[in-house]
């Protein structure tokens, strides 16, 4: 099994951006995930929390299909996300260490790495852009293997082994180099995987892949506090210094991997040094940054270690590119996915298909089900008519639309306003082509059925019209082979997904590539 | 070609002789396979253009009408065109309106029914003729009760 632990705020929003491509079928069979995190209220996290939830839901129900085939792993047998933090509710620095406890001598060590104030600070919203005290805290994560009052290290080290066992284990860390518990969470991480008393044997199977988020977005304390927002200059990351924490990690992983002390199998750099402005917080529920498109670049490449754990030894880099269109900006395309293992057509198609199938749900079969007049005459859909209607449990019946409802919820609420947020209004991602949408918006409501095919091409470009018409005459053709065991609304969104495989590959997903 | 009408008697075996009747008869049977054969084809190819050009675009363009059958309407015209061949060649023979009118009528009703069948018959059983998407209009009378159970 694949294991994805995700550190910080950017590390959960990594996640939400891996949870998405497993939704659209790139993602393992099964993936073992859980954030590690000490500001548990921070905004991304809720975000991902609710993702994860929304995820499990449809997994469930269409997780026997080409959308949401990826069965998470939430430890525990739990459904929610689970949340792991060195700092145990509203302790301060010096309590994480148990500084009273210390002797003398160790409590000298302690005050020589740290200032008072840091000893003194609140741990309630995490490190605070301070990795030294992330690092710290974490270091101590062996003391954390058989906690009685938390088994969940206890846990990840006995699935670790029985992975081993069985195969290669692949663990993936994700998480920021220039923030607090990201850019102090991977190395600790790695030494705790690779220590001996973790796995017994077969450790060598253990494949670990880090994906360190360089700066990728900005934010001003002083605006903040010009426009009367609470600022806390004394202790809480600056986006100035973020720069020189890049620095210094990149500088500190090279060190390790030139005295062969990395422990990593693979380290993909991602960031954009264009980065976004986003609006201050030093943490908490405010700190809820949209979704960027780097973190779409980090789960890509998760998912590729994923699926080519055989990248040995080496640093990745990715990001986007200046292109002649745009002079002093960056631009992503298709082409600046990090892809060795993963085809990067299969990747762009399956995320095509997706699109397309969402679209297609939310603009013309979400609307069109309830109608009446269809219950009358199903013969006027004829797929409708063979397979559902009139048949208990029927997409008509009751515990069909329950079913179909977290579909709807997902792409509505999630899949679509996430892309949204990755498709920037600057018009640096050209991965879409955004003329599918209506001006204002990427959910339900905004979907453009007479430019449906649009989404087929980058943004930018003139696409040629491409509508609902010939997507709908797709779900006809291929209702034939739909699941005739799967239940209802698994059916239904197997005709929908093999409906848009057609369509993409009748238009556009045969075409050289750019 | 064979004789179809040879049912349809000679009104006036006085002035019109056996041959020239049967002449008629050949010739009205050449006119009507002829006219319904064209309206045939006419209305299949109509329909099936008409069928593609009918979009899905929104939800609420599934319960349109089906206008394509509209097109066997056209039978009527391939009709009109029979009658008037008829009369044409009636004429010819025949002095008294009534007759000539009422064997025309004949031929209209018939190339126009036979045409209007053949094509009707012709698109529910040729599937190509009509786009996958509307695959149960134009015999929806057969497919609006309860689907039987299918596997694939």
């Amino acid at each position: 099994m694949d294991t994805l632990i995700c550190a910080g705020g950017s590390g959960a929003r990594v996640l939400e951006s891996v949870l998405h491509l497993c939704a659209v079928g790139l993602g393992p069979p099964r993936l073992r995930t859980f954030v590690i995190d000490s500001d548990g209220t921070n905004g991304s996290l809720d975000r991902t929390t609710n993702l994860v939830g929304a995820y499990v839901a449809c997994q469930k129900i269409f997780g026997k299909g080409p959308f949401f085939r990826t069965e998470l792993d939430l430890l525990e047998g739990s459904q929610k996300l689970r949340v792991w933090s060195p700092v145990v509710g509203k302790q301060h620095f010096r309590d994480v260490l148990n500084y009273d406890g210390l002797s003398p001598q160790q409590r000298e060590i302690v005050e020589l790495l740290f200032t008072d104030d840091e000893l003194k600070m609140p741990m309630d919203v995490g490190f605070r852009g301070h990795p030294a005290l992330g690092a710290a805290a974490l270091s101590l994560l062996p003391l954390f293997r058989n906690d009685p009052k938390d088994p969940l290290w206890n846990q990840v080290a006995t699935d670790l082994q029985q992975d081993v066992t069985n195969g290669e284990a692949h663990v993936v860390i994700a998480g920021s180099v220039f923030g607090g518990t990201g850019a102090s969470a991977i190395y600790p991480l790695v030494r705790f995987l690779r220590s001996p008393d973790l796995l017994a044997h077969n450790s060598e199977k253990l494949k670990i892949g880090a994906i360190a988020l360089a700066p990728y977005f900005q934010f001003s304390a002083a605006d903040a506090q010009a426009r009367g927002a609470q600022v806390d200059p004394g202790q809480a990351a600056r986006s100035e210094e973020f720069p020189l924490a890049s620095r210094s990690a990149a500088e500190f992983y090279d060190y390790l991997l030139k005295h062969n002390d990395w422990g990593l199998n693979a380290m993909y750099w991602v960031g954009d040094d264009d980065p976004v402005d986003v609006a201050y917080s030093w943490g908490g529920s405010a700190q809820n940054n949209p979704a960027h498109f780097v973190e779409l670049l980090s789960a890509v490449a998760c998912l590729d270690f994923f699926r080519a754990p055989s990248i040995r030894g080496t640093f990745y880099y990715s990001g986007p590119r200046q292109f002649a269109a745009m002079p002093g900006k960056n631009m992503l395309t298709w082409a600046d996915l990090p892809l060795s293992g993963l085809d990067r057509k299969e990747v762009r198609n399956a995320i095509h298909c997706f699109h397309l199938a969402g679209m297609a749900h939310l603009g013309f079969f979400s609307r069109l089900f309830p109608d009446s007049r269809l219950t009358d005459r199903p013969y006027l859909v004829p797929w409708y008519r063979d397979y559902f209607a009139n048949r208990p449990g029927g997409l008509n019946s009751d515990a069909a639309k329950e079913a179909i409802k977290p579909l709807t919820d997902y792409f509505s609420n999630r899949y679509f306003p996430w892309w949204g947020q990755i498709q920037d209004d600057d018009g640096r991602v050209r991965l879409l082509n955004r003329t599918a949408w209506a001006e204002g918006g990427t959910g339900e409501g905004y979907v453009q059925l007479s430019q449906i095919g649009a989404v087929l091409f980058e943004d930018g470009t003139s696409p040629p019209k491409q509508d609902m018409d010939s997507f709908f005459d797709w779900t006809v053709k291929v209702a034939k082979n739909s699941p005739a065991n799967a239940e209802p609304a698994s059916r239904y969104v197997s005709i929908l997904a093999s409906a848009a495989a057609r369509f993409v590959g009748a238009r556009h997903g045969d075409r050289a590539e750019e | 070609m064979g004789n179809f009408f040879e049912w349809l008697n000679n009104p006036d075996t006085v002035t019109i002789d056996y041959r020239t009747w049967e002449r008629f008869q050949i010739n009205l049977s050449l006119i009507v396979v002829g006219a319904v054969a064209a309206t045939v084809m006419a209305i299949l190819v109509c329909y099936a253009i008409h069928a593609r050009r009918l979009k899905i675009l929104a939800p609420g363009d599934i319960f349109r009408r089906y206008t394509p059958l509209r097109w066997l309407f056209l039978a009527i015209a391939g009709g009109i065109m029979a009658a008037i061949l008829c009369a044409v060649q009636l004429s010819a023979i025949v002095s008294g309106l009534s007759t000539l009118a009422a064997i025309s009528i004949e031929a209209f009703f018939l190339t126009s029914m036979v045409a209007a069948l053949a094509a009707y018959a012709l698109l529910v059983i040729v599937g190509p003729l009509t786009p996958a998407r509307f695959r149960y209009r134009p015999a929806w009378y057969l497919h609006s009760g309860r689907p039987e159970t299918r596997q694939s």
